[in-house]
């Protein structure tokens, strides 16, 4: 009954102020970004959307299941901020049920309501960090690490390649979303890894003799005193046909771990062997170092037979050892798979991955889904609410281990975009909702970079930039040594 | 205006309409395809973030006409009348012009010395309201914008004019720490917009402000002590005589050709192309890739060798890191069917732009390549930028009605063709063996002529003694860098 009172309280309202007709559609609002069915917790930013036939008009009317109202008119859904947050926080664990109507000129149509879930579980992280780059080939221009708050609309560059002409920037880690420990790579003439700790930064060289290259993919062991990376010879191939456009692949790799207070390489036999180990991650304890491993096959030439397996180690942060006996927790190769990326986590509880038809760069293979492991039994599922039909990857938990995020394709195939979504007891997820923008269709239609690597961050990430390029470009890098165990 | 500054303004006019239309309209057309000017405010916003933006975005805007040569001569005609008429001296037009010999130096760097320029004189008599219009006015223009602060200090001594300039500096220092801090120290001393690549200026262009300083302080004393209309003409003639004869020493001869070569290709005029080369060919595998490719479509193919070769990669050039070097080889692999190699290199190309600028000839490139291939979402992307621009709007326009419309794209004649060429099978693109891709695009569709015809090109390379073939390695286009 309260629901067609307010129906009709608001046909009433919008007679009085239009005294236009109201035909009723029985369809869902075309709307972009697709907020219908998403779940979001309280204090994100306001899920702003557009119709996608753009029209003169739309009138938005959300109501909260819990009470609480909010009503907003102009070219697009576009809710204030307070208001917003204030709805969602009187609606925890309910439904917002939305109204949307256009203006056709003469009439206002009005779609079917929709509904968003607002989550029980919190997201009080800070917002988000990701890599913005044009999705090319061999050659970058701007491209840059930003940081965004969460809970409105404010990006900030934490570091652009402007200041460092010639170079390129990325694969930013900080240790279970807490930036006190963060780094990322410089790749260029002056390369390197900034190595931010407590607020001191630190330029390291980590190329050690005898090793393939630089460490690439690293991951914070969670006491902060280790690191683990891999080194990775990196090619890529582009293809002819229409579906695929690059293939990465490693001509070799190996995972390693850095001992962050002495800058110590350490290497292990058991995980620099002539296969392909790499994608290193800690579990939540600290005590298991996951990574992937592919057998060693001629690339380009068989690349689709590049298929890696996930892996677990024991690791003993005392000794810094680790252990000899490998354990495949995911034989891919044997399902025709290949399995990569895994994010243990931060409560111990899950394991998400990627799973591709091949491949360790899953970005670049449209196939590529998010699949979750539940650690206590083994058992393993995709995330389907999560998945599309374009690739999903480069995912990365929230503080608490509620929500999640990750890189998709979908739409394009060729731009991607940062969706968040969360887990529920079961590992279930819900349905992701693009990072909301204060005008989705004209940001999203118009950007010419894809967003990458991105990851929670807990607090504001604190860098000094200006000090960077003395750094950089001064040569003043700390040379890392090396530790080869038998 | 006096006489002598009308005729002066006439002479200098004609002399630099002369020199852009007749002489060198392939400098307009690099500047207007390695930029994208879009008419919104938007974009104007993100201009005004940085020092210099406003000038850059003025010169963008008078840029973007350079698409029709006529056009961009008289926008150049008139930036040239301009710094005349504003610096009172005609040294300057004709220094700015030399001083574009190299290509890479943006027309923003002109429009910025023409605003300072008209700026110099209301500013400097604008008593305290200096303080805040000098700061403003490096904000807007950039570092020439101090030449304002220098002058006043020059011609009125007065202790406002030192507090302008002190202001102005503590401007910049704050900024840097503050707004500035993604960009280099270089480049906002040297000016973030005025070169392509290197903030740091050549010899031309740092002392070009020191002779306008001089000019427009000298042109106040001279005043009181006027020479004859005739003499002042008379000076101007010889400094465009001077300027004509010495233009060769600041304009590279390669890169000149080069430039010319890339306008052609651009405008599938390839008897142009040929006869360029037979004028003056660079020994580059651009050049050679660009004669090749016009040979080839003109059906001349069997005179290859009377033109520098570079071998292989003088045909279809592999993927180098510039802005320039793998032009011809984009061409060519749109023609070929190569589309994900088109798209590849035209992506490649306008992110090696410079300036962190995009490209409106290679978005156009990108958007047909997407619409053959069925990416409609990513050819939606750059059709609506197109449709924000005045040259490209109307390509744009028509180009939208292509998505999703697999009946138009069918009776397209070149779009239709390129589905029936290009692979159908999607393997490894191997740029090693370009002459194996080409057989195996003919093998596929024979009616991909072209494909044949590189192909034997290939093969008649291949067989020419090494005395004949460039050892030279393909490398970066090291004359635009």
């Amino acid at each position: 009954m309260k629901k067609y009172i307010f129906h009709i309280a608001m046909l009433l309202a919008l007679l009085c102020s239009c005294k236009r007709e109201t035909v009723m559609i029985n369809e869902l609002p075309p709307i972009f970004p697709d907020y219908i069915g998403v779940t979001v917790p309280v204090g994100i930013a306001p899920l702003n959307f557009n119709l996608t036939n753009n029209p003169k008009s739309v009138f938005v009317q959300i109501k909260g299941e819990n009470g609480d109202a909010l009503t907003v008119k102009g070219s697009h859904a576009d809710f204030p901020i307070r208001r917003w947050h204030k709805l969602l926080e009187s609606n925890k664990g309910g439904k917002l049920y939305i109204t949307v109507l256009e203006d056709d000129g003469d009439k206002w149509l009005q779609y079917k309501d929709f509904i968003i879930f607002v989550s029980e579980e919190a997201l009080d992280d800070y917002g988000i960090t990701y890599r913005k780059m044009a999705p090319g080939y061999l050659t970058y221009s701007k491209l840059g690490i930003y940081q965004r708050n969460i809970h409105n609309f404010d990006e900030d560059a934490i570091v652009e390649s402007t200041l460092l002409p010639g170079h390129c920037v990325g694969c930013h880690t900080a240790n279970q979303t807490d930036p006190e420990h963060f780094m990322f790579h410089i790749r260029g003439k002056h390369g390197g890894t900034v190595e931010q700790v407590g607020g001191k930064s630190l330029y390291l060289n980590t190329k050690a003799e005898g090793q393939l290259g630089s460490v690439v993919y690293t991951y914070w062991h969670p006491s902060s005193n280790y690191y683990a990376c891999s080194t990775n010879i990196i090619r890529q191939c582009f293809w002819t046909g229409n579906d695929n456009r690059i293939e990465v692949f490693d001509e070799a790799s190996d995972v390693m771990i850095m001992n962050a207070r002495t800058h110590e390489l350490i290497t292990y036999p058991q995980l620099s062997t002539s296969k392909r180990e790499t994608y290193p991650a800690f579990s939540a304890d600290g005590k298991t170092l996951y990574f992937c491993v592919a057998d060693d096959c001629p690339a380009p030439a068989e690349a689709e037979k590049i298929k890696y397996n996930l892996c677990a180690v024991a690791f003993d942060e005392n000794t810094g050892e680790v252990g000899q006996a490998i354990d495949t927790l995911i034989n891919a190769k044997e399902e025709l798979k290949s399995v990569t990326m895994p994010r243990p986590s931060y409560d111990g509880r899950w394991l998400m991955y990627c799973k591709s038809d091949f491949s360790c760069f899953p970005i670049n293979r449209p196939e590529a889904d998010l699949w979750i492991m539940d650690l206590v039994n083994g058992e393993t599922w995709p995330l389907t609410e999560a998945n599309s039909v374009q690739s999903e990857s480069f995912h990365n938990w929230s503080s608490n281990s509620k929500w999640f995020l990750f890189s998709s394709r979908r739409g394009d195939g060729v731009y991607g975009k940062t969706y968040i979504a969360c887990i529920d007891e079961d590992g279930k997820s819900s349905k992701p909702f693009l990072l909301p923008q204060k005008n989705p269709l004209k940001y999203y239609s118009e950007i010419l970079y894809a967003f990458n690597v991105p990851d929670f961050t807990k607090k504001k990430v604190k860098f000094n930039a200006l000090s960077l390029p003395d750094q950089v470009f001064g040569d003043e890098q700390v040379k890392v040594s090396l530790k080869n165990t038998k | 205006m006096t006489k002598a500054k009308i005729y002066n303004s006439i002479l200098i006019a004609a002399a630099t309409f002369a020199f852009w239309y007749a002489l060198y309209p392939q400098g307009l057309n690099y500047h207007e395809e390695y930029q994208f000017f879009v008419g919104s405010w938007s974009y104007l916003a993100e201009k005004l973030t940085l020092p210099g933006g406003f000038a850059d975005w003025i010169a963008e805007f008078l840029v973007q006409f350079f698409a029709l040569p006529v056009l961009g001569a008289l926008v150049m005609t008139l930036i040239s009348a301009l710094l005349y008429v504003f610096s009172s001296s005609c040294l300057i037009p004709i220094l700015v012009i030399l001083s574009m010999g190299d290509c890479n130096l943006m027309p923003t760097y002109g429009v910025s010395l023409a605003i300072v320029l008209a700026l110099c004189k209301p500013i400097s008599k604008s008593k305290g309201f200096k303080i805040i219009l000098t700061p403003v006015l490096w904000w807007f223009a950039g570092p020439l914008g101090l030449i304002a602060a220098i002058y006043s200090i020059v011609v009125n001594k007065s202790k406002y004019d030192i507090i302008a300039l002190l202001t102005t500096i503590a401007a910049i220092v704050a900024a840097r720490y503050t707004l500035l801090v993604q960009q280099p120290t270089e480049a906002i001393c040297y000016g973030i917009f005025y070169h392509r690549y290197f903030p740091k200026p050549e010899i031309l262009p740092a002392i070009i402000p020191l002779v306008a300083l001089g000019g427009i302080v000298l042109s106040d004393v001279f005043k009181k002590h006027d020479f004859k209309p005739y003499v002042k003409v008379s000076f101007c003639i010889l400094v465009i005589g001077l300027g004509y004869l010495s233009h060769s020493r600041f304009y590279n001869k390669d890169m000149w050709s080069q430039l010319a070569q890339d306008l052609n290709v651009r405008n599938e005029n390839w008897t142009k192309v040929i006869a360029e080369a037979e004028k003056h060919q660079a020994r580059t595998p651009f050049s050679a890739s660009c004669v090749n490719l016009a040979l080839i479509m003109n059906g001349e193919a069997d005179k290859m060798m009377e033109f520098y070769q570079f071998g292989g990669d003088g045909l279809l050039v592999p993927a180098v890191r510039d802005n320039l070097t793998n032009m011809a080889t984009a061409e060519a692999f749109w023609r070929l069917g190569f589309i994900n190699s088109c798209f590849k290199l035209c992506f490649d190309m306008q992110e090696a732009g410079g300036q962190y600028k995009k490209s409106v000839r290679h978005t156009k490139r990108m958007a047909e390549c997407c619409i053959v291939n069925g990416w409609y979402q990513v050819a939606e992307k750059y059709i609506n930028m197109l449709e924000k621009t005045a040259m490209y709007r109307s390509w744009a326009k028509e180009a939208r009605t292509y998505l999703h419309n697999e009946d138009k794209i069918s009776g397209n004649p070149v779009y239709n063709y390129l589905r029936a060429v290009r692979p159908d099978k999607s393997i490894i693109f191997n740029e090693i063996e370009m002459d194996k891709m080409l057989a195996l695009a003919y093998h596929q569709n024979n009616s991909n002529l072209l494909a044949a015809l590189y192909y034997k090109a290939y093969t008649d390379i291949a067989k020419v003694s090494q005395a004949n073939i460039s050892t030279g390695e393909s490398g970066q286009n090291n004359l635009l860098q």
